[in-house]
């Protein structure tokens, strides 16, 4: 005869709601790094990355170490040239991401783009 | 009385590690003990950099290989195989060019298509570079014009023909050529480059062709020209109404326009021949329109003080070789190369280190093959002449016109 094991789960609002790095995060320069927990299709916007930071970092005033990385064009080709150079993302590897430098618009009423560097450890 | 430093237990037996076996686990314990291998006990860490410039050329580059390849079906679905096997192939081919000695050297053979992004980069080159040396003159200031006319919904030579013959008259009337400013003084455009191009609307379904224009004027423009050009623009092509009117620039390493200093990322930008194929590449009855329409055509002319810009450029039909491959060729036949009837393709050669490429051994033994079995040697080569010292010899008084000597030289002639 089976055992009938009980399951639970309890979901915050506050698992998901962490703060975005949007573009204005991004200076020439910033840097942060920590250890991907996961990513989630967003409404708008395409797909966010959840890092827990090693470092925190300062958002509104707020020191935070659970943000979220929102796909920037820049960081999207960064991740491109990452899959084709074989990497297929995973929970807990380490990532490092730099802003080398603000791409501006060519367009009027187009906003100014970040450019990354994405470096990944994986142990 | 110093405390030893080991423990007084004396030597314990080492931990046996993770993917170790301790020993005495086989043959009754007599077997030593054993590496083994587990897959994910491995310390070995694994490393990736990806860039966005990288990630950004490399979605780029996927973009145009995807909408080549939807052209290449097009053409082959419409009956121009030839023109698609080129363009799949294009960058795939070298002539190879080859001494007597042996050496080798490749140049590559271009597909030179409408819609091939790398030909029309190629293409655009010399352009640019006379541009170059006709554009940032003091006292100048540089323009860039859109002149549109009425959508139509076939594509056809005349239409092509017609905006072409519209801008040499709009070229040639007084808007362009002498206006007079608030104080009297007469001022004219003093020259330019145009590019026809033509793209496709899904929406309404229609062909949109426009004229781009690079021009030259006096450093200051009146605002109110543009409203004389507009209203000569209405008048030649009877009804359209859509011009734009932009100064051209440069942009610096931190972002900011800097006008009137053109440098070569602003030329390119503004005299690439590339066609913007993506609205029709797919249909292949839209794409045989297209070529129909623009075949001859000559899609960039210059005009006024940038007339000879691109002179080299009218003469040649697609096809033919352009300036640079003329270069070339010239450069290896005086080096003592020549064509051979044979081609290499890129699995012939292999990519060195520098970026260029060279020939395999097996293709280089057949290019040796062929130029010993050549009959006769079809190749001189330089040799070094001796040279000794010579004695000048001083003449008194004049050289005789005819020499004593010389009908005697022709004497055993017959």
């Amino acid at each position: 005869m089976a055992t009938a094991a009980v399951q639970t789960w309890i979901g915050h609002s506050s698992d998901i709601a962490v703060p975005l790095l949007g573009a204005e995060f991004w200076k020439d320069g910033t840097e942060i790094s920590g250890i991907l927990e996961g990513k989630r299709d967003q409404k708008v916007g395409g797909t966010a990355y959840r890092l827990t930071l090693d470092t925190a970092v300062s958002i509104d005033g707020e020191e935070v170490t659970e943000v979220e990385m929102p796909s920037l064009t820049g960081f999207k080709n960064a991740l491109e040239s990452l899959r084709l150079q074989g990497y297929q993302m995973k929970k807990g590897d380490l990532w490092r991401v730099r802003c080398e430098g603000i791409k501006k618009a060519k367009k009027e009423g187009f906003s100014d783009s970040p450019e990354f560097e994405l470096a990944i450890v994986r142990k | 009385m110093e405390v030893p430093l080991q423990l007084e237990a004396g030597k314990l037996p080492p931990v046996p590690r993770a993917g170790f076996a301790a020993g005495g686990e086989a043959e009754g314990g007599r077997a030593e003990a054993r590496y083994v291998h587990k897959i994910g006990t491995s310390p070995k860490v694994l490393g990736w950099i990806g860039l966005s410039v990288e990630g950004a050329d490399l979605v780029r580059r996927e973009t145009r290989r995807k909408l080549t390849q939807q052209v290449v079906g097009s053409l082959n679905r419409c009956g121009r195989e030839k023109q698609a096997k080129a363009l799949a192939t294009c960058g795939q081919w070298f002539d190879v060019w080859a001494r007597p000695s042996g050496e080798a050297k490749l140049l590559p053979c271009p597909c030179d298509s409408m819609f091939c992004p790398e030909c029309a980069n190629r293409r655009s080159r010399p352009l640019i570079r006379k541009l170059k040396g006709m554009v940032n003159r003091p006292g100048r200031s540089y323009w860039f014009l859109t002149l549109t006319v009425p959508n139509t919904e076939n594509l056809s030579r005349q239409d092509i023909s017609a905006i072409s013959d519209q801008f040499a008259e709009l070229w040639n009337s007084w808007v362009f050529q002498e206006v007079e400013d608030e104080n009297g003084k007469a001022f004219r455009i003093y020259g330019g480059v145009r590019s026809i191009e033509c793209v496709y609307e899904p929406e309404s379904e229609s062909w949109h062709p426009h004229i781009h224009v690079l021009f030259e004027a006096p450093r200051r423009l009146p605002w109110w020209w543009l409203t004389l050009l507009k209203a000569a623009w209405n008048r030649i092509t009877g009804g359209a109404r859509y011009l734009r009117l932009q100064r051209a620039y440069s942009v610096t390493k931190r972002g900011k326009k800097k006008y009137n200093n053109l440098n070569e990322k602003a030329l390119r930008e503004l005299c690439k021949y590339v066609t913007k194929c993506a609205e029709f590449a797919g249909d292949h009855l839209l794409v045989d329109e297209f070529l129909r329409a623009f075949k001859g055509v000559r899609r960039t002319q210059c005009f006024g003080s940038f007339h000879g810009a691109c002179s080299r450029e009218f003469e040649r039909e697609p096809g033919d070789d352009d300036e640079e491959t003329l270069n070339a060729q010239a450069t290896l036949t005086d080096d003592g190369y020549r064509r051979l009837p044979f081609r290499a393709v890129l699995a012939d050669t292999v990519m060195q280190r520098d970026g260029t490429r060279q020939l395999t051994f097996d293709f280089m033994e057949r290019v040796r093959a062929y130029i010993q079995t050549a009959d006769p040697p079809w190749g001189l080569e330089v040799e070094d002449i001796p040279t000794s010292e010579q004695t000048r010899i001083e003449f008194a008084g004049a050289m005789p016109e005819k020499s004593e000597w010389q009908p005697s030289l022709f004497e055993g002639a017959v």
